[in-house]
């Protein structure tokens, strides 16, 4: 008996996915009401949970309690996923507004698995990496932020658009509060035109979100509903446009992308790392695409989107090779890497597809390694700006470490997960693209040049500032969370095949719904007699409940 | 481990070629152990018990020094482990009759997604057999130089960390079965190339130098992707064996194309026109470094990859009269600046420079194995010259040391002179190296250029390559054309080879009174791998003689990689020959060229020159070449600085900002159309704000539930 069919006789799948979005709604609710604020403290001392005094736990290690079993269902949902079969897993479908037709239906695929998986898991390293930088409101804090996982992980699970919706907008609000209250000296301007950008986008995706549910008149907002639905190509152009100007600028496209820099800059580290996230170009995947398969194949559609993501590789790179301040250049470097993203998705091939969830997955873990790092460098000396340093490789070796892995991770040296991605978005693209592949692929020049230029600024030539030389290096807890994030670095980079397996159905269903025939080179053709897949036939998921 | 995939029957199954993934996991091994020794005293705490820096470092230093004899095993030693098994494994094949087919073992899938299939696999075959074969003879000797060289850097076991580093990444880059797997490799040199050209970061030119090195590649590294996804798209697959047998219904088109990206790819690795930029600023690394890593293997990777890729290349004659053409440019444009170089090590750089560009020349006519040939015996001299420099400035470094003198160029020839009194051994090693450089027989270098320009010359005429034509000139005019670039650059070979010994070996010591007591030989932990490289080099050309010098078996090599680019030489060959006549002739030029280099150097720079504080500024023809046609300050003002300021103004300052600034006035127009006050959103009342969409987001619920 494999892992996945123990777990699921164990009856994980009617409740593992409505635990995983609800356990931290909970989780707020006991952090707001059980959670004790941290005490001020005095300057010098070394461990926070060194407070145990009265008024009910630390809010902040609740949190953390609240996050770690979060990602140990999102680790059982990974090992409950059979990769061998096709279709919605670990399906749950609850009554939830019966008036309307919405259901409150969670499931998850090849292609949500890994990212709720890398959501669940990232959580409660980022708190613990950061865990010394929030003192103020720390049981409001811990609240929001588990109020942000549920909203992330409903996005990846939800099936009916408008929880989707729901989980969209709960993603929104406390991020909106997390830049404006615990941000840096420039939060409000940040939060605020991160708020109006994403909220015109989601009013414009609200708006067609209701024209689906009024035009399919089956009084049902489920994803397998609506794809039911046979649209002319005026329809799905115009709905498809406001899904992807939504998803555009929630992914920070060129030319929707000047929000992200700010707000990554002025939000606390473990706001940039969710602003990382790539839940823009999955929602791209999971509903617009799918949807709107007319659309996305138009030529116009086509061309402009791929002329945006070869720019956005580009323009994105370029102008990270002239940020003054660290997290910047991260910033930036991930408008370039959106740019992957989107060509990957919009060529439309199995490799390109699988290598832009690759490349959400792999940015996810790469960005937050980063944007924690750049942290480290903001709570020790109060900035990131690159002049502020250098030669810190001979200061801070373990820092210097794992600065350079992620930085070779980020520009896409082989043998590390950033590769894996961009290749197969690269060759996947230039079957059907050769000219953006092309193009796109200049981008691995002017990569190596922004992530070369910061690190060196960091970490080399000659210790000018003398209070850099007494910064201390990663230790405890933030070199426990840094080894994660270095294991799973190379891991991806050299052995991908466990989540290309799991993916393989998800992207192969949706190069063939989206181009509408079964195209020569969207085949999935057998693999290496190495590979396990071919010894069980495709079959359908048999965990959750039937379509209704 | 298991293979997972057994081809079909091989003559090797079973044999002891099987451990060959052992290879390139050894070095890996002793990387990662020594890069636990560096890491080890900041884990165990240095960081928390010592506040300061100095105290930090001493602490660190000192917890090192306990284990500097670890490293010094290690280090040479996975290199001797892995140079055995890599003899052993030579052995079999030898031994081994029809070894026709490679042998291809995959031990795990790498990226498998819907018809793309990349797995983990090594390819042996004669080609790459005999590429580990140099990188680990010559990578383990270089190791034991460097145990005396870095003997007392505070960097030891970090530098023994990159070195087999780079190690294993060259013998996962010639051993990979596949293109994307041997990219692994071609990748990872560059990193370890990156790390070790930066070895001493503190230095801001250093760092400058290794980020230089590795974007520079990085333009390289965008052609080999590209053709690798040119050559996916066209045959399904990137495993070398299968990728070259599907490609042989390709149009003419596909083959140049993807010749073309590939050769670009090339031209970055191995320093080719325009992108070898790189490789002189590469000297600021140590010495063996550069002798390892810019001379003897890496650098090289360019001729093994269109050696490997020979059959593409055999289908795009004009590409292949291309890579020649380059190939003879570069050599002749590198010897000149050769010629005016004062730094030791920069004249070695444009040296290695100029002799790649010879083995292209090379492989772009198709003669691959003369190539591979020169490939192997620029491996022995070069990393001989390299390490006999290194003990030069090694003994020059010492001297200064000993009368306090640390502001003088230790590298400058006009500050040398007259060192054979003190380094017998180096001047004798390196005079035989010069001398196989310049191409005096019966040294390793006469043999292989000559029979590099040999087939230049024979393919002039009854070729494909002849009667191909590139950009309008006729392929026959060319190849005469290059094979006379390519004996001109011997004669300028000799002479910058010549005026670098007798400037740092000859006439009086210009050192100064008080070092020169301090100049000594090199310690023979040093001195012996020099020995031994001069021995190779003496012997090399043994490796492959031709029949009109029959001094033995000839042909041995040419042979042995026959089954590997036999055919596509064949192809590019054509009904081209020599007859015994035209060969003599050939090798009488080539011998009196170097003779008469030698010649003029000596009637040249015999002459004593002023120390380099004494130095004239140089005028004219003079300091265009010492400052290397200041190609550099042209590529900087042209397009570095351009590009820069473009990023910044333009693109950032320029565009985005004002996107930026459209945003928040779109924004505040609608909110003050939506009749919020623009003034309590500027305030920053984040509360009610989002108050406001909560409650509008409910609000949106409520009515579609009210409906």
């Amino acid at each position: 008996m494999t892992m996945h069919e123990s777990l699921i006789a164990m009856g994980v799948a009617s409740w593992l996915l409505p635990a995983l979005v609800l356990w931290p709604l909970i989780g707020a609710a006991m952090v707001l009401v059980l959670g004790r604020d941290a005490r001020p403290r005095p300057t010098g001392a070394a461990l926070p949970s060194d407070s145990l005094g009265s008024g009910g736990p630390d809010a902040r290690a609740l949190t953390l309690a609240v996050l770690v079993v979060e990602a140990v269902l999102g680790i059982a949902a990974w090992l409950a996923f059979d990769a061998d079969a096709a279709g919605w897993q670990l399906r749950t479908d609850l009554t939830w507004l019966p008036d309307l037709g919405a259901q409150f239906s969670l499931g998850v695929d090849g292609i949500s698995l890994p990212m709720l998986v890398l959501t669940t898991c990232l959580m409660p390293l980022a708190l613990l990496a950061t865990w010394d930088q929030i003192t103020t409101r720390v049981p409001s804090y811990g609240a929001l932020l588990l109020a942000l996982t549920s909203g992330l992980v409903g996005v990846f699970t939800a099936l009916d658009l408008l929880l989707f919706y729901l989980a969209w907008e709960l993603m929104l609000i406390p991020m909106y509060f997390i830049i404006g209250i615990w941000g840096s000296a420039g939060r409000t301007r940040a939060a605020i035109k991160y708020v109006m950008l994403t909220m015109f986008g989601s009013l414009l995706m609200l708006a067609a979100i209701a024209a689906l549910y009024v035009m399919g008149g089956s009084e049902s907002f489920h994803l397998d509903d609506l794809l039911q639905l046979s649209m002319g190509l005026e329809t799905q152009l115009w709905l498809f446009g406001a899904f992807f100007l939504a998803f555009a600028i929630k992914s920070a496209l060129v030319p929707f992308h000047t929000w992200l820099p700010d707000a990554q800059f002025e939000a606390p580290v473990i706001g940039a790392v969710v602003l990382g996230l790539k839940v823009g170009t999955y929602a791209l995947l999971r509903f617009a695409m799918p949807l709107f398969p007319a659309a996305v194949m138009h030529d116009t559609v086509q061309s402009v989107v791929l002329i945006l993501s070869v720019i956005a590789i580009v323009w994105g790179a370029l102008v990270a090779i002239v940020q003054p301040d660290l997290r910047k250049v991260l910033s930036y470097s991930s408008i370039s890497h959106l740019g992957f993203i989107m060509l990957g998705c919009f060529a439309l091939t199995q490799q390109s597809v699988e290598g832009a969830v690759m490349i959400m997955v792999n940015h996810g873990i790469t960005i937050s390694a980063l944007f924690l790092l750049a942290g480290f460098l903001k709570e020790r000396r109060g900035t990131d700006r690159l002049d502020a340093f250098g030669g810190l490789a001979r200061v801070v070796p373990l820092f210097a470490v794992m600065l350079t892995l992620s930085m070779l991770s980020t520009i896409g040296l082989p043998g590390t997960n950033g590769f894996i991605g961009e290749f197969l978005v690269l060759i996947g693209t230039y079957r059907t693209q050769p000219l953006f592949a092309i193009l796109a692929t200049s981008g691995v020049v002017f990569a190596s040049v922004y992530a070369l230029r910061a690190t060196q600024r960091l970490l080399f030539a000659s210790l000018d500032t003398k209070s850099n030389g007494g910064l201390r290096d990663l230790h405890g807890r933030q070199l426990v969370v840094m080894g994660v994030f270095a294991i799973a670095m190379l891991w991806l980079g050299l052995a991908p095949q466990p989540v290309l397996r799991r993916m393989e159905h998800a992207s192969t269903a949706l190069v063939e719904r989206v181009r509408g025939t079964n195209a020569g080179f969207a085949t999935p053709a057998p693999r290496g007699p190495g590979s396990l897949t071919l010894a069980t036939p495709v079959r359908p998921a048999t965990a959750g409940a039937p379509l209704r | 481990m298991a293979a997972l995939q057994t081809a079909s029957a091989h003559p090797l199954d079973g044999s002891l070629a099987e451990w060959v993934w052992l290879l390139p996991l050894l070095p890996l091994l002793g990387a990662l152990l020594n890069g636990a020794l560096v890491l080890w005293p900041r884990l165990s705490g240095v960081t928390a018990e010592h506040a300061s820096l100095d105290a930090r470092e001493a602490e660190t230093g000192r917890r090192l020094a306990g284990t500097r004899w670890l490293t010094s095993i290690v280090g040479p030693g996975v290199m001797l482990a892995a140079f055995a098994l890599a003899v052993a494994i030579f052995s079999t094949m030898r031994g081994t009759a029809d070894l026709v087919t490679p042998f291809v073992r995959t031990y795990a899938s790498w990226m498998p997604v819907g018809d793309l299939s990349i797995d983990w696999g090594v390819q042996l075959d004669q080609l790459s057999v005999l590429m580990s074969l140099v990188i680990t003879g010559v990578g383990f000797l270089i190791h034991v130089f460097s145990v005396g060289y870095m003997a007392s850097d505070g960097g030891y076991a970090r530098y023994f960390a990159y070195l087999n580093l780079f190690v294993a990444a060259m013998l996962v880059l010639v051993l990979g079965s596949s293109y994307p797997v041997m990219f692994v490799g071609w990748e990872g040199v560059g990193l370890a190339s990156y790390l070790l050209i930066g070895f001493w970061f503190s230095e801001k030119a250093n760092a400058d130098a290794g980020k230089k090195a590795f974007i520079v590649n990085r333009i390289g590294d965008f052609g080999f992707l590209v053709a690798m996804f040119l050559l996916f798209s066209t045959t399904g697959t990137l495993d070398f064996v299968g990728a070259h047998s599907a490609l042989a219904m390709a149009s003419p088109a596909v083959f140049t194309a993807a010749a073309l990206f590939l050769f670009l790819g090339c031209a970055g690795k191995s320093a080719q026109l325009p992108l070898y930029i790189w490789l002189p600023d590469a000297m600021a690394g140590p010495t063996p470094v550069s002798a390892l890593i810019h001379a003897a293997t890496m650098v090289t990777g360019g001729v093994y990859l269109v050696a490997r890729a020979s059959p593409v290349f055999a289908g795009a004659p004009e590409v292949s009269l291309f890579v020649a053409l380059i190939g003879a440019i570069t050599a002749l444009f590198a010897a000149t600046i050769a010629l005016r170089q004062w730094d030791i090590k920069k004249v070695l750089a444009y040296s290695t420079i100029s002799q790649l560009g010879y083995m292209f020349v090379a492989v772009g006519t198709g003669a691959y194995a003369a190539g591979v040939f020169h490939l192997v015996t620029h491996a022995f001299f070069k990393a001989l010259l390299f390490l006999g420099a290194g003990a030069v400035i090694h003994a020059m470094h010492a001297a200064y040391h000993h009368a306090h003198q640390h502001d003088q160029d230790a590298q400058d020839l006009r500050n040398m002179g007259g060192l054979r009194r003190y380094l017998p051994i180096t001047s004798a090693t390196m005079w035989l190296a010069t001398l196989a450089i310049a191409g005096v027989p019966p040294l390793a270098g006469f043999f292989s250029k000559d029979e590099i320009l040999a087939s230049v010359f024979a393919r002039a005429q009854g070729s494909p390559l002849a009667s191909a034509t590139l950009l309008g000139v006729p392929g026959s005019a060319l190849l005469y054309l290059i094979y006379a670039v390519g004996i001109i650059t011997a004669l300028l070979t000799a002479i910058y080879m010549t005026r670098l010994m007798l400037l740092a070996f000859t006439g009086a010591n210009r050192t100064g009174d008080q070092a020169s007591a301090g100049l000594h030989e090199a310690p023979s932990v040093m001195t012996i791998p020099m020995i031994a490289l001069a021995v190779l080099t003496v012997v090399g050309g043994w490796l492959n003689l031709p029949e009109l010098l029959p001094l033995g078996p000839t042909h041995l090599l040419s042979d042995w990689l026959d089954p590997v680019t036999g055919d596509a030489s064949r192809v590019l060959g054509g009904t081209a020959h020599l007859d015994h006549g035209t060969e003599l002739m050939l090798v009488g030029t080539a011998v009196a060229i170097a003779l008469i280099g030698i010649g003029i150097a000596y009637a040249r720079f015999r002459s004593p020159v002023a120390t380099r504080e004494n130095a004239v500024p140089e005028t004219g023809i003079a300091a265009l070449l010492g400052d290397a046609y200041r190609v550099d300050a042209g590529l900087d003002r042209t397009l570095v600085q351009p590009l820069g300021v473009f990023a910044s103004r333009v693109l950032w300052q320029g565009i985005d900002q004002r996107i930026d600034r459209a945003f928040v006035a779109g924004g505040a127009l609608i909110t003050r159309v939506a009749g919020q006050a623009h003034d309590a959103l500027g305030a920053g009342d984040v509360g009610r704000y989002a108050w406001v969409i909560v409650l509008g987001v409910l609000a949106m619920l409520a009515a579609f539930t009210l409906r």
